[in-house]
């Protein structure tokens, strides 16, 4: 089997597959090569699903064969971040407390790129819990960046982040609390969406904190993206935060075009303290956008000074409540760094929780008056590059910070809003690690973010950039 | 009052600094070095806090040994500490984002 179908996006396996010029169950093989050769090096996955993933590529094939194509993701091998449940294949969600977990049901975005014939391949490693965004688990050990393995592969979703880098999987599905979709598609050179609250179901994904968590794709292209977004989006009784709002054709406006589409620029927050190679990388990025038709214009964005606090409030609060039966029994099963944000949880006031919340409310108005001027905002995903692996500390522009602290600072304010955002790759630093470009819109106006987004991807090559590991 | 005039200068102090509850996980190092992180005003009320934890796990029944005493002190420290500017912020009628739905 040819190594090269293993490294091709999702929207060019799909028309192989459904012309049955490609196998299924080979292109499954070539992949499973790959996690073989290579995951020794990177510890992406904390389980590898081979012989269900054989079974599931043969039944892909056997259906295909037999006229029965469900669509484009039929057949295409993907990984699930552990912390979504999945039948009969233990959910760890990185950590030793659901160590020996063997769920008897899938979480509904698991259950729906079933129906629509993906291949589960494995389950990828993930910072533990979801609680933190470097993926040094103390448990399953780190996940290493595959553009350099010294380097942490961002997080909470690095394991499906570093997998969909290296080709080790087509597609990888994601959750996002703080950013951790959108952080270590960034972190790793891939394209991640984080949709809408209520446009994919949480049912059957572990919370972090069930107010500020979303469900969405870490994938190699924009088209992949729109895709596998598509077949996770839509109502689910088992979530009631869910919005019965109908679905679009997430891929009709993928045109290359953006003509007429308003770029808002912020004024404020998330263009300070960035690494200057990454402000170059984004103020190009700004230009070329420009330059295929969009105009740019600066917007007001004040009081998100406040959102560090906010997320603090809300997670701390919301984490501690789900983990407090755990904490009884197995609390010495916990990391120290999770068990130390696990603790504070429950001393924190109620009353700065409730003003958290309620200040959500202030923000959507903040971004509401922006969106009144613009279709999309604009900005960088994150303002540093990733610390080696055991560092805590890196440096934003003129700022030394925590990489918790710079990871988070602006990929949150659109889990407080909710608002759907993009990472998508921008550009590379001159030591050779990728940087990512965030595309934010309104709710549910994910069409929008991803036509935007892919349009820059159509007229640059930063997204077929591959790490080199060996191969 | 309007959202924008609600800002209080408290907000730009927290702005520039670079500690917040982050700082104190993943293996920063144990107590001695995460008070090396904490801002001066949360070290001074640092024993008091500590106590009042302390009395707030007998409390609860949340049993939360000597050795995770310091660092979860810390850290409910800073954040309270960094959450003056949220506190601060006029928010009128907003009532808090919830999803319950009644059935």
């Amino acid at each position: 089997m040819d190594d090269k179908f293993a490294l091709l996006p999702l929207s060019q396996l799909a028309p192989l597959i459904r012309k049955k010029d490609l196998s299924p169950v080979e292109l499954l093989e070539a992949i499973l090569t790959r996690i073989e050769r290579f995951d020794s090096q990177l510890n992406s996955y904390i389980t590898v699903l081979a012989d269900s993933a054989r079974a599931e590529a043969r039944q892909a094939e056997k259906e295909i064969l037999n006229g029965h194509y469900r669509g484009p993701l039929h057949g295409i091998p993907v990984s699930i971040k552990d912390l979504f449940a999945t039948r009969g294949a233990r959910t760890t969600c990185g950590s030793k407390v659901l160590a020996d977990w063997v769920p008897d049901y899938d979480a509904t975005a698991v259950a729906r790129w079933r129906e629509a014939g993906a291949v589960i391949v494995g389950k990828t490693n993930m910072h533990e819990f979801a609680y933190g965004v470097t993926n040094n688990n103390p448990h399953y050990g780190p996940v290493r960046n595959p553009w350099d393995l010294e380097r942490v592969p961002g997080g909470s979703s690095g394991g499906s982040g570093a997998a969909v880098a290296a080709s080790l999987c087509t597609a990888s599905l994601g959750s996002d609390t703080g950013g951790s979709i959108r952080i270590p598609s960034a972190v790793c050179g891939v394209v991640g969406i984080k949709p809408t609250y209520g446009r994919v179901s949480r049912y059957g994904a572990i919370p972090l904190a069930w107010s500020i968590d979303h469900v969405g794709p870490l994938a190699k292209s924009v088209e992949d993206a729109a895709l596998l977004l598509a077949a996770l989006a839509g109502p689910d009784p088992k979530d009631t935060t869910g919005s019965d709002r109908p679905v679009p054709d997430y891929t009709q406006g993928l045109s290359g075009e953006v003509g007429g589409v308003r770029l808002g620029i912020p004024e404020q927050y998330f263009f300070e303290h960035v690494d200057p190679e990454i402000l170059t990388a984004v103020q190009q990025a700004i230009r070329s956008l420009e330059q295929l038709g969009a105009s740019a214009q600066p917007v007001s964005l004040p009081h998100l000074e406040n959102c560090a606090a906010m997320e603090a409030h809300i997670t701390l609060a919301e984490a501690t409540s789900y983990h407090e039966p755990h904490m009884r029994t197995r609390i010495d099963d916990y990391g120290d760094g999770v068990r130390i944000d696990l603790e504070a949880g429950r001393y924190l006031l109620a009353t700065d929780y409730v003003k958290s919340q309620r200040a959500r409310a202030l923000l959507l108005e903040v971004f509401g008056r922006a969106f009144e001027q613009v279709d999309v905002i604009v900005s960088p995903t994150l303002p540093a590059f990733p610390p080696l692996i055991g560092e805590l500390y890196v440096q934003s522009g003129d700022l030394r910070e925590h990489v918790i602290d710079a990871f988070l600072r602006f990929s949150i304010p659109y889990n407080l809003t909710g608002l759907p955002a993009i990472s998508v790759p921008c550009g590379f630093s001159s030591s050779g690690l990728p940087i990512g470009l965030q595309i934010a819109g309104r709710a549910f106006d994910e069409p929008t973010v991803l036509r935007v987004a892919h349009a820059y991807e159509a007229h640059t090559e930063w997204h077929l950039r591959k790490p080199s590991l060996g191969n | 009052m309007t959202p924008d005039a609600a800002l209080t200068p408290s907000i730009h102090r927290h702005r520039q600094k670079p500690i917040t509850r982050r700082s104190l996980l993943q293996g920063a190092g144990g107590a001695a070095s995460l008070s090396a992180l904490l801002a001066a005003s949360v070290l001074a009320q640092g024993p008091q806090l500590r106590e009042a934890i302390r009395q707030m796990s007998l409390m609860t029944e949340s049993a939360l040994p000597e050795r995770w005493l310091e660092p979860t002190t810390s850290l409910v420290g800073v954040i309270l500490d960094y959450s003056a500017s949220l506190r601060a912020l006029e928010l009128g009628e907003r009532e808090p984002a919830t999803f319950f739905v009644a059935r």
